[in-house]
């Protein structure tokens, strides 16, 4: 099997460069402190209220914790990695040389995503360990330790790819990681916020028209799908709550079909966002090709920028 | 190897080549001369495909490099004007990288490697990080870089600029060593007597077209048949002056006490059969020379400031 040749070379860099050791120690060492304060306070209040908290219900609860800190973490780590990935090379002026070169866009585009994507996972695989501390009075450690990764996984590809995107437009790299910021939280709050104006809005419409009941959103719940929190949400709550479908509760339609899609919620959700990330992945091999010369860049720029609303309003 | 036909780039408004046309034959090694800004760079981009051409013809050994961009690639190695080089990666693991983008992988690449390595006397240098090698050093190692696939046209943007004398003379040797490989260079300099020891053949270029264009030896003779003629007079300088008015391919002259400077557009045998003439007429002649031809001085002539309006 042919290794791809920048995931290669990135492999090498990134293996002797401080930062790695670093960044897994410093996670490590946060989630650990997580998992020991939320140990103590349980001793604390069990000590002065004699109730039993190492029950197998409350403990889970940390796990739900270190899950939350380990998407944020992504959220945040992605971009850096993904999103100053092409941009550095054109930086350093690497760019130009590797495009002339016969490897295919897609093939720097892939290698770039695969390395940002590894060193994530290695982080989170790193964590592995004190995600089973919450496991330590007992649960099904394997099964939830890992849907979390798989969960995770996803929404590395997906902000990955979404970094790559960003990188392959914008010139430098501080900007193309707050670009690939504003994508994100597009998705994760945008849809959130235009949800909720839409909502405004029904609920408006129903009472002009004296409607019975409460405002159907229908098929606007939707919107939803490529928001990565919200399946983050679902699964967690899922892992930790006794497998109750948090959506279905909260998400109270009539519109045919929804039913089915809230009950797959988690693997639809998913399958929308690693499609999403594929059109994004193709979407950078088209603009790292882009041969017009730095000022019709800065137009381009603008017009990019756009494309997280469309994607969130599709 | 190399054709262009009325190449024109625009960046915006700015008309950075206009109508350029280019001819390099196999072997060539072609220097590529002109003031900054002039559009050196522009036009080795979009040989490479790196930039799009505003409209134009580029044929690199008889394909169309502008539709065919993947094809030519393999046949082109492209060294851009600065080095392009990774903190934490080794001088090996460097060449190795470019190697595997070009599917070059395994013993075969190492091989290659090693080989592109001796050429630019870099052996010793295998396993030095990147970062940490001198100018000289990198600009070597990037050569060896745009060699890994075996190109047969080279574009090196500015090689030796930047580089101490000792560093430039080891870059030109190099360049003598893929020449006599058969390989057609080009090299870009705003620098031209960086090139005119290295290059077969050179262009002129200014405000994006070529003012001047062929051999060095074609050149070199222009420069010598357009400067003036100085001959040092003892003795009867009347019937000097006399004479040289009289010969037709004197076009004008002026004294300077005991020198006369001509413009004279004569072969040699005319010069041999003017000064035989001057002595047999009694003229005591103590010097006849030609002004040395340069191109230095063609490069200030074409691209200087007077010239500007007929370009
Ligand atoms: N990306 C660009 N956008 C706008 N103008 C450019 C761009 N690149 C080069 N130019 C302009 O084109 C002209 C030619 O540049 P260049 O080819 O780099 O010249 P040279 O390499 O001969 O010094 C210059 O005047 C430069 O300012
Ligand atoms: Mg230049």
């Amino acid at each position: 099997m042919k290794i791809n040749p920048i995931l290669n070379k990135e492999m090498k860099i990134g293996a002797r460069s401080i930062k790695m050791p670093l960044i897994v120690m410093l996670l490590n060492s946060i989630l650990a402190f997580i998992v020991i304060l939320f140990f103590y306070a349980y001793g604390q209040v069990m000590t002065s209220s004699g109730i039993d908290l190492y029950s197998l219900r409350s403990v889970v609860r940390i796990f739900k914790i270190l899950g939350w800190v380990e998407i944020c973490f992504i959220s945040v780590a992605v971009p850096i990695f993904a999103a100053s990935s092409i941009s550095g090379e054109r930086e350093r002026q690497t760019l130009d040389i590797m495009l002339t070169t016969s490897a295919k866009p897609m093939t720097i585009i892939v290698g770039k995503l695969t390395s940002s994507v590894l060193t994530i996972l290695l982080f989170i695989v790193s964590t592995i360990p004190v995600l089973s501390l919450s496991f330590v009075y007992g649960g099904s450690v394997v099964n939830k330790v890992f849907g979390l990764i798989a969960i995770l996984m996803v929404a590395i590809l997906y902000f990955g790819s979404i970094g790559i995107l960003t990188s392959s437009f914008c010139r430098n790299s501080i900007g193309s990681i707050i670009l690939a910021l504003v994508f994100e939280g597009l998705l994760v709050f945008g849809t959130l916020v235009v949800l909720g104006l839409i909502a405004l809005v029904v609920e408006l419409i129903w009472q002009i028209k004296d409607l019975k009941g409460t405002a159907d959103l229908g098929y606007t719940w939707l919107l939803l799908l490529v928001n990565p929190f919200v399946t983050f949400y679902e699964y967690i709550s899922k892992a930790t709550g006794g497998n109750a479908e948090i959506l279905r509760e909260i998400i109270d339609t009539n519109a045919p079909g929804m039913e089915w899609i809230l009950k797959n919620w988690l693997f639809i959700s998913c399958g929308v966002q690693i499609l999403l990330s594929f059109l994004n992945l193709k979407l950078a091999s088209v603009a790292i090709r882009r041969t017009r010369g730095q000022k019709v860049k800065k137009k381009n720029k603008k017009s990019k920028k756009n494309q997280p609303v469309e994607e969130a309003t599709n | 190897m190399l054709q262009i036909n009325k190449l024109c780039k625009r960046y915006g408004k700015f008309q950075a080549l206009n109508n350029l046309d280019l001819s390099i034959p196999k072997g060539e090694v072609f220097g590529f001369i002109g003031p900054n800004g002039a559009g050196k760079t522009t036009t080795m981009k979009i040989i490479c495909g790196l930039l799009s051409a505003t409209s134009g013809e580029v044929y690199v050994d008889g394909i169309d490099a502008i539709k065919n961009k993947k094809e030519i690639k393999r046949k082109i190695g492209y060294m851009p004007d600065f080095f392009g080089v990774y903190d934490n990666l080794k001088a090996m693991e460097y060449m190795e990288f470019y190697a595997s983008m070009y599917g070059i992988v395994g013993d075969g690449a190492r091989k290659t490697c090693r080989e592109l390595m001796a050429l630019v006397n870099l052996s010793d240098k295998e396993d030095a990080y990147v970062d940490g090698l001198s100018r000289g050093m990198k600009q070597r190692l990037c050569l060896a870089r745009c060699l890994v696939h075996n190109p047969e046209l080279l574009i090196l943007d500015e090689p030796a600029s930047g580089l101490d004398p000792r560093a430039r003379f080891e870059v030109k040797e190099i360049l003598k060593n893929l020449s006599s490989m058969k390989k057609t260079i080009i090299i870009s300099s705003h620098i031209l007597p960086e090139l005119a020891e290295m290059c077969t053949s050179i262009g002129v270029m200014e405000r994006g077209h070529l003012v001047i264009n062929g051999s060095i030896d074609d050149i070199l003779m222009n420069a010598k048949g357009s400067s003036p003629l100085h001959i040092q007079i003892v003795d009867n300088q009347e019937t000097a002056i006399r004479l040289l008015k009289e010969n037709p391919a004197v076009e004008k002259l002026s004294i300077r006490n005991d020198e006369i400077i001509v413009s004279y557009m004569g072969t040699e045998q005319d010069e041999a059969n003017l000064l035989k003439q001057l002595i047999l007429n009694d003229v005591a002649v103590s010097g006849f020379v030609r002004e040395q031809g340069n191109l230095e001085n063609i490069f200030m002539e074409l691209t200087g400031p007077k010239q500007k309006e007929a370009v």
